[in-house]
């Protein structure tokens, strides 16, 4: 019988491309709790040590622990083998690294090319290259681009299974050609994900060129993807390549014993593993997912689970500078700040945070338009998961399905905005859903690392799920109507445990905060008027909600789907302005009497 | 605090390794003096490939055919050469069909490479070749003046140093109406507008040292045939007393611009050196921690491109107009005497 290995003492890194966190975890009267926590900046780029940043942050979790876990002046080349022996387990999420160029080798562009693409979409990695079953046409062509791309990965698949052997056969030709040519410094980590009864042939004619990992089929029937197991796989090869490129971190793959993974598809398994368990609890109810997105600095990430269907998109966030004038990004971030600014004002901000990404908004236009940026970007990630996962959503340009509860925020213009009304508001903006959800932080940025601790104590993130580790930001109601602005929607009683009963109508582009105690819980009594969804089974249909009040209480949402915003700049500006002062957002700003 | 820092400094020693993205020739030898446009070490890839069908043509099966290549893979081969040759009852030859490498020999055919991709690593600074790692890179070094950018248009280039007049009764034009700069490096303290970077390109300067570029012109820049670098930022921003003073008193020498920036993973920020040999230097301080006594660049606020001195790191955090609660930096500024917060992750060390 295997003993499963007691730990009490885990520290979890979690190394971004700016900010590095160390979380001490340790077993408190049987249950594993979060004890501390130190940040410091990431230390990446030119003379810099990957460990330096994380010494940084342990000096930082030491001043307010009762640990010590290095000596008093440490040396970060060699301090990390120290930290080894003060604790039991060291795991890494890591994120900092950069995109690693992928190559796409399939058949069709619906079929496994499309499933090809969801997968190197869900993790750190650059679609440098897809070729399909016209580019066979011209063998030499293709190698010739094979060779100029000259990726990390190559990741051959297609053919259901049973199926287009004979072009299956002519890649593994092509690719086995490919690493006959370039020099073994430009050999691509070869992954076969396609039609099973061909692995043989694959693993005879690719295994002796290449390392080669054969995986189960991407799409084993047209339409369904399975790329789950190959994600694990060829994010190792990605940890790999960061190991080959950034300063310090083998030795830190070391310390953490290969307990090491990307937080892509760390946040991928644990939105997995809620949705497994709220299906487990859900019994008979209608199905709902979860959904989580972390708005990184270089990356954004965002991932849905409903039932079996499951996805997860990254995209990059860092681009060159000459790319904000190829692109809308600048005025399109303009027309969701909340301050009086110019599209150079924008250009300015934007180019010079890819400049400095760690750089934080100091004054309240620079806030505006960071928060903008941020709205910007969750649209964006809607419409890439609707995409790559057309489950998810039907109609991304009008906001995401009311399936998913709750909805977890992380990165730090979501979890550090200045007022909860400002995160709140980012996230009704950029995701605009629909119906009736839960909204968390995840103000520690702890999701993906316990999708990683699991693997070495499978309780400690059943234990951290229960404990208070994550911020229940309040609940959100969001109203569909096609009645006009003005018309009544929806008529409510409040019932909470530390405040009298009341009613109150909502009316069409309301944006409504109940205020009512944290922790309250709350019973609110619907009735939607005829053409009115709130979320409850379609239009017109009413009932009891049950809700346990967060930071923001209840917020009502009743501006529609998707939300307009007047043409005029003075005009749209006052109603962002307005609509940050429903929700309290610019009560810290307010008071210091600059807006 | 770990931070960001950018070197500029009077007198220090520059080291810089520079590496091939895989394996290739290194060009030049130890001890050897390179200047930065110079090609140190290059890689090539095969590229317009063909296949000659060697089994074919000499009747053999695919898998007997290797026995019969009398050419190494990867020898340079002119159109003619004989690449494969059976002495049967008749003797068959298979020769070349155009110049070129014969890059692989499989299961019969031959592959071969007509062209091929050659990536170049240019030196990119004045300075001595003080090691090589044999096929991958060199190690530079010299002594002298060293200012690290925020940005560069990612161009190699050299030329004697000019700083323009920075008093605010010379316009730019005024300048290079006045001053023949052709060939030169040129250094402006402020930022340059479309018609002016359109008038350093006729008058031939090969290279640019700018304190701040609006970023609308980014697109531009990238396009321009000379290395282009940005010290301060982005926008509008006031001209950096100590870079451009420092600037001043190396003006006449020789200055290399290496604009190709640092990706942000690894790589050295785009820089301007100016050897100085056998200057007497001091080594260069380490920069990892923020510290009292520090020069840093401000980036945030109305005060952004500026430089001062850090004076306090207050323990409690600041409250900003941002409404952010966050560890500051009380600076004070060299230009304008007065004492500021700003977020510490907002500031630069230069120095």
């Amino acid at each position: 019988m295997a003993v499963e290995q007691v730990h009490s003492s885990i520290l979890g890194l979690d190394i971004g491309s700016i900010t590095t966190s160390v979380s001490l975890f340790g077993v408190f009267n049987g249950k594993f709790q979060l004890q501390n926590i130190g940040t410091d900046l990431t230390s990446l780029g030119a003379g810099q040590v990957l460990s330096a940043g994380v010494i940084g942050a342990i000096q930082d979790l030491q001043k307010q622990a009762d640990r010590v876990l290095l000596s008093p002046n440490p040396q970060r080349h060699v301090e990390v083998d120290q930290v080894r022996q003060s604790v039991d387990q060291i795991s890494l999420a890591a994120s900092f690294g950069p995109d690693i160029d992928a190559v796409l080798l399939g058949l069709t562009s619906h079929g496994s090319l499309f499933a090809g693409e969801s997968l190197i979409r869900s993790l750190p990695m650059r679609l440098a290259g897809s070729f399909g079953l016209a580019d066979l046409q011209d063998n030499f062509g293709v190698l010739d681009q094979l060779i100029h791309l000259h990726p990390k990965i190559m990741i051959l698949t297609g053919g259901e299974n049973m199926g287009a052997e004979a072009s299956i056969q002519q890649w593994v030709e092509m690719v086995r050609l490919y690493c006959a040519l370039v020099s073994s410094s430009l050999k691509p980590r070869l992954f076969y994900a396609g039609n099973p009864s061909l692995q043989n042939l694959v693993q005879r004619h690719l295994e002796p060129v290449g390392g080669l990992q054969i995986l189960p089929n991407l799409q084993p029937a047209f339409g369904e993807l399975d790329i789950v197991p190959a994600q694990a796989a060829v994010e190792q090869s990605i940890i790999q390549a960061w190991q080959g490129m950034i300063p310090g971190f083998s030795d830190l793959v070391n310390a953490a014993g290969k307990s090491v993974r990307t937080k892509a598809f760390l946040q991928d398994r644990m939105i997995r593993y809620l949705s497994k368990a709220k299906q487990a609890q859900g019994g008979d109810r209608p199905q709902r997912g979860v959904l989580a997105v972390d708005l990184g600095a270089r990356r954004s990430v965002i991932s849905a689970a409903i039932s079996s269907q499951t996805g997860t998109v990254v995209q990059p966030t860092s681009m060159e500078v000459s790319d904000l004038t190829q692109t809308s990004t600048v005025s399109l971030v303009r027309q969701w700040t909340a301050a009086s600014v110019s599209l150079s004002d924008v250009h300015q901000y934007l180019a010079t945070q890819i400049l400095m990404p760690a750089r934080i908004p100091e004054t309240f236009n620079d806030l505006a338009i960071s928060q903008a940026e941020a709205r910007v970007r969750l649209q964006g990630l809607v419409k890439e998961l609707s995409f790559h996962h057309p489950w998810f959503s039907q109609h991304a340009s009008s906001g995401i399905p009311g399936l998913f509860e709750p909805i977890i925020l992380s990165g730090r213009v979501l979890t550090h905005a200045p007022s909860p009304g400002q995160a709140m508001l980012m996230m009704l903006d950029g995701f605009q859903p629909r119906g009736i959800s839960t909204i968390v932080l995840d103000r520690h940025h702890l999701l993906p690392l316990l999708g990683l601790l699991g693997e070495v104590a499978p309780l400690l993130p059943v234990h951290l799920l229960a404990s208070d580790v994550f911020t229940n930001l309040g609940s959100v109601i969001c109203l569909d109507s096609p009645a006009p602005n003005g018309n009544l929607l929806l008529s409510l009683k409040v019932q909470a445990e530390s405040i009298k009963p009341y009613s109150f109508e909502i009316f069409k582009g309301d944006l409504i905060r109940l205020v009512i105690p944290v922790g309250d819980s709350v019973i609110l009594e619907c009735s939607p008027e005829e053409n009115t969804d709130i979320g409850l089974g379609g239009p017109g249909i009413g009932g009891q909600i049950k809700v346990t009040s967060g930071l923001m209480g209840v917020v009502i949402d009743a501006r529609g789907r998707p939300i307009d915003l007047p043409e005029d700049d003075a005009m749209r500006v006052d109603k962002l302005q307005g609509w940050l002062r429903d929700l309290g957002g610019l009560d810290v700003i307010d008071s210091r009497g600059d807006v | 605090m770990t931070i960001n820092a950018l070197i500029v400094a009077g007198m220090v020693p520059i080291k810089r390794e520079r590496q091939l993205p895989f394996h290739g020739e290194i060009l030049v030898e130890l001890g050897e003096n390179v200047h930065p446009e110079d090609i140190i070490a290059e890689a090539s890839i095969p590229s317009q490939l063909q296949v000659l069908d060697v089994a074919k043509a000499l009747g053999l099966e695919p898998s007997a055919a290797d026995n019969y290549l009398v050419r190494d893979v990867n020898e340079p081969l002119e159109q003619g050469d004989v690449i494969a040759q059976y002495d049967g009852v008749v003797t068959r030859l298979v020769r070349m069909p155009v110049n070129g490498w014969l890059v692989a020999f499989d299961q019969g055919r031959a592959y071969i490479s007509t062209d091929a991709v050659t990536t170049r690593l240019q030196a990119g600074m004045i300075g001595k070749v003080e090691a090589i790692t044999p096929g991958l890179g060199v190690v530079i070094s010299t002594v002298g003046s060293l200012l690290q950018g925020a940005w560069g248009n990612g161009l190699v280039g050299s030329g004697l140093l000019q700083v323009l007049p920075t008093h605010p009764d010379t316009t730019q034009e005024d300048a290079v109406d006045d001053t023949s700069i052709r060939g030169h490096i040129i250094a402006v303290g402020g930022s340059c507008q479309r018609e002016q970077l359109v008038e350093f390109t006729l008058q031939g300067v090969t290279g640019l040292i700018l304190g701040s570029l609006s970023p609308e012109l980014v697109p531009f820049v990238k396009d321009l045939p000379f290395p282009v670098i940005v010290l301060q930022g982005f926008g509008e921003l006031p001209i950096d007393s100590i870079r451009f003073q420092l600037l001043e008193s190396r003006s006449g020498s020789i200055a290399c611009i290496n604009a190709c920036g640092g990706d942000g993973f690894s790589g050295t920020p785009p820089e301007v050196v100016i050897p100085q040999p056998g200057g007497e230097y001091e080594e260069q301080p380490d920069f990892q921690k923020l510290a009292v006594g520090q020069l840093v660049q401000v980036n945030s606020g109305q005060h952004r491109g500026k430089s001062g001195i850090v004076k306090e790191l207050p323990e409690a955090s600041v409250n900003f107009e941002s409404g952010l609660e966050v560890p500051s930096a009380t600076i004070h500024l060299v230009s304008d005497d007065q004492l500021i917060n700003i977020p510490r992750r907002n500031l630069f060390v230069i120095g």
